[in-house]
């Protein structure tokens, strides 16, 4: 996956553009669409508890892999939505950030061309461009550079 | 979720996984495979590296035969190839995903960054009612 710093930079670009258009998007809100670019984020659970653990713990198959992926977003923005008052609203922001996560977690490198599981459970390996891998500088750069280019144009 | 997924895992990817491998090598010979290995010694020469492949219940060392990609020690790749006797593998296709040991850390580092950064905005936005237990506008 591209790094967090990146993944919720991308929805804080892309909100704060839409709500120059649509004022109906508060910022507070925009925040929220960037914590929802962080849920798939959460697999990183497993440096703290092993999936392997759990695993032998419940004595059946376990991963944490579907948290980045569609199904498990779906399923934890709802998990987090509960606690707003306007559910309906918090849950589209935590979706659309989660899904701009996913999105650029699709386009990474896979030798093979096929993209990992982040469509589970539609679609288990759909075809991915190679665009970049983790560690690669420019999209962290490219994020900031966007994210400050919008920042400025909102102020001003 | 999590339990369907690990449970149908294997029969969506294509190739034999790491916990196939170290189980019953000998059986995969031939057969074309995808594998992430952090790399243990380059010997840049003969286009060889030794890899270390983590799986559920440790790690093995596979020799990647052909392996012409600008990586240093520690760094970790992705290698789709064609399974050799002897934990050895022919690349067909290499692509660094970390070129050293180092780059780990900048990612945590920076991903560290962008949590601090969404908690700050979130809590200038917004409070947690215990009582209520809610999530409130400020």
């Amino acid at each position: 996956m591209a790094d967090l710093l990146t993944h919720v930079l991308v929805p804080y670009v892309l909100l704060t553009a839409a709500s120059w258009r649509y004022p109906r998007i508060k910022s507070r809100w925009i925040v929220i669409g960037m914590a929802g670019a962080a849920i798939p984020d959460l697999v990183k659970i497993d440096v703290v508890l092993d999936e392997d653990v759990v695993a032998s713990l419940l004595g059946v198959p376990f991963s944490y892999d579907p948290i980045s992926s569609v199904g498990g977003l779906l399923l934890i923005a709802g998990a987090i939505a509960v606690f707003f008052e306007q559910r309906c609203r918090a849950y589209a922001y935590l979706v659309f950030g989660g899904l701009t996560a996913l999105v650029l977690d699709g386009l990474r490198v896979f030798v093979d061309g096929q993209a990992n599981f982040w469509l589970y459970p539609i679609w288990w390996r759909p075809p991915t461009p190679s665009l970049y891998v983790t560690s690669d500088v420019r999209v962290l750069l490219l994020a900031v550079l966007l994210c400050l280019a919008v920042f400025l144009l909102d102020r001003f | 979720m999590a339990v369907h997924y690990d449970a149908a895992y294997d029969d969506h990817w294509p190739y034999p996984t790491e916990d196939n491998l170290a189980e019953s090598y000998d059986t995969h010979v031939g057969e074309q495979t995808l594998l992430f290995g952090t790399v243990e010694t380059l010997d840049e020469g003969a286009d060889t590296v030794h890899v270390r492949v983590e799986h559920s219940g440790g790690s093995f060392t596979m020799t990647v035969e052909n392996m012409d990609a600008d990586v240093s020690e520690g760094g970790v790749v992705q290698v789709l190839a064609t399974l050799r006797p002897g934990q050895e593998l022919q690349a067909d296709a290499v692509a660094v995903v970390n070129p050293a040991g180092s780059s780990n850390l900048y990612k945590y580092a920076v991903s560290l960054l962008g949590a601090l950064l969404v908690l700050v905005l979130f809590f200038r936005h917004w409070r947690i009612n215990i009582e209520r237990l809610s999530i409130e506008a400020r």
